[in-house]
């Protein structure tokens, strides 16, 4: 199911993300979560606007593994926590799309302020 | 609902996403929908995951048909080409054409059978039982549908006019039951992989 063998490795080519990755992302640069703390980080860090349903979150994870930007991790961060959950955490790449798809959406900031309220930019 | 149906009900929903994604995601699935049953309860956990089968399994199936039939473009172009014929020839008073919907879906099953060099007996076993299932329904459901045609079209459709709304019908009910009922995806050998590594 799982195929790395076409991942690119430049961070530009996967920019601009689809807002579902990049909200994925950013939930995973808190450390490694699993699928439903990764919904709740997400709806959380979104305001309640972004509620992805189970075969969405699963279905943008996939893509995401696909493309090397995450990957199933080892760890577990709680010992008590249910040992059949299935842990994400972002890789070096996943890291540096994130950081750069930020960058990006920065820049658009700060351009809509300059040109929206020149006096505050 | 009880938590337990309530999950027996999701598992046998989760029979219309391919095999691929169901066979790596079920159990994680299942996980969310008890966990959004606990905190949201059972009524808006079900509004989520409703919302989210209608979205999503349409997209995972045509994902699913675009990657195993990427390998022959010229294939694919064929089979496209000759439903689009089938659907137009009847709209524009040629009602034989409507014999190619039925060609092109027994092309695109056909074509399926390419994944069989790199799967094992059981699964090329499973996958000629699909196309037999397939064709079979084809096969029945076209007659029915002609017979009872008759009646509900009256005197002004000719034969050949009900003989295109049959074919049209049963294509119809062979191609949802062979997308959407679960019965058409074939265990990848990835999968597999996957599975047994």
């Amino acid at each position: 199911m799982v195929n790395n063998s076409e991942a690119s490795t430049d961070p530009r080519s996967f920019l601009p993300l689809p807002h579902a990755h990049f909200h994925v992302l950013v939930a995973l640069t808190a450390g490694d979560r699993h699928g439903y703390a990764i919904m709740g980080a997400v709806e959380g860090s979104s305001g309640g606007v972004v509620r992805m349903g189970p075969a969405t979150l699963y279905g943008t994870l996939h893509k995401l593994v696909e493309h090397d930007l995450v990957e199933e991790s080892d760890r577990r961060p709680s010992t008590d926590d249910d040992a059949r959950r299935r842990y994400y955490c972002l890789t070096g790449l996943g890291r540096t799309v994130c950081r750069a798809e930020a960058d990006r959406l920065a820049a658009l900031v700060t351009i809509t302020r300059s040109n929206l309220e020149p006096g505050l930019a | 609902m009880r938590t337990e149906s309530a999950g027996r009900v999701y598992k046998n929903l989760l029979r219309l996403y391919p095999r691929d994604f169901r066979d790596h995601y079920g159990d994680d699935l299942l996980q969310i929908h008890t966990d959004l049953s606990a905190e949201l309860g059972s009524r808006r956990a079900w509004r989520r995951v409703t919302l989210d089968l209608i979205v999503t399994v349409p997209r995972c199936r045509m994902e699913t048909l675009m990657k195993e039939q990427h390998t022959s473009t010229l294939l694919t172009a064929a089979i496209v080409v000759m439903a689009c014929v089938g659907i137009a020839s009847p709209l524009a008073g040629l009602y034989p054409g409507a014999l190619l919907l039925p060609l092109a879906m027994l092309v695109a099953v056909t074509q399926r059978s390419k994944l069989a060099r790199s799967m094992d007996a059981t699964d090329c076993d499973r996958l000629r039982r699909k196309r037999l299932r397939v064709a079979a329904m084809l096969a029945a459901s076209l007659p029915v549908i002609y017979l009872v045609s008759l009646p509900i079209l009256g005197d002004e459709w000719g034969t050949d006019a009900k003989v295109a709304f049959s074919v049209w019908f049963a294509v119809l009910i062979a191609a949802a039951c062979y997308f959407v009922a679960g019965i058409s995806t074939p265990k990848s050998p990835a999968a597999t992989h996957l599975r047994t590594g």
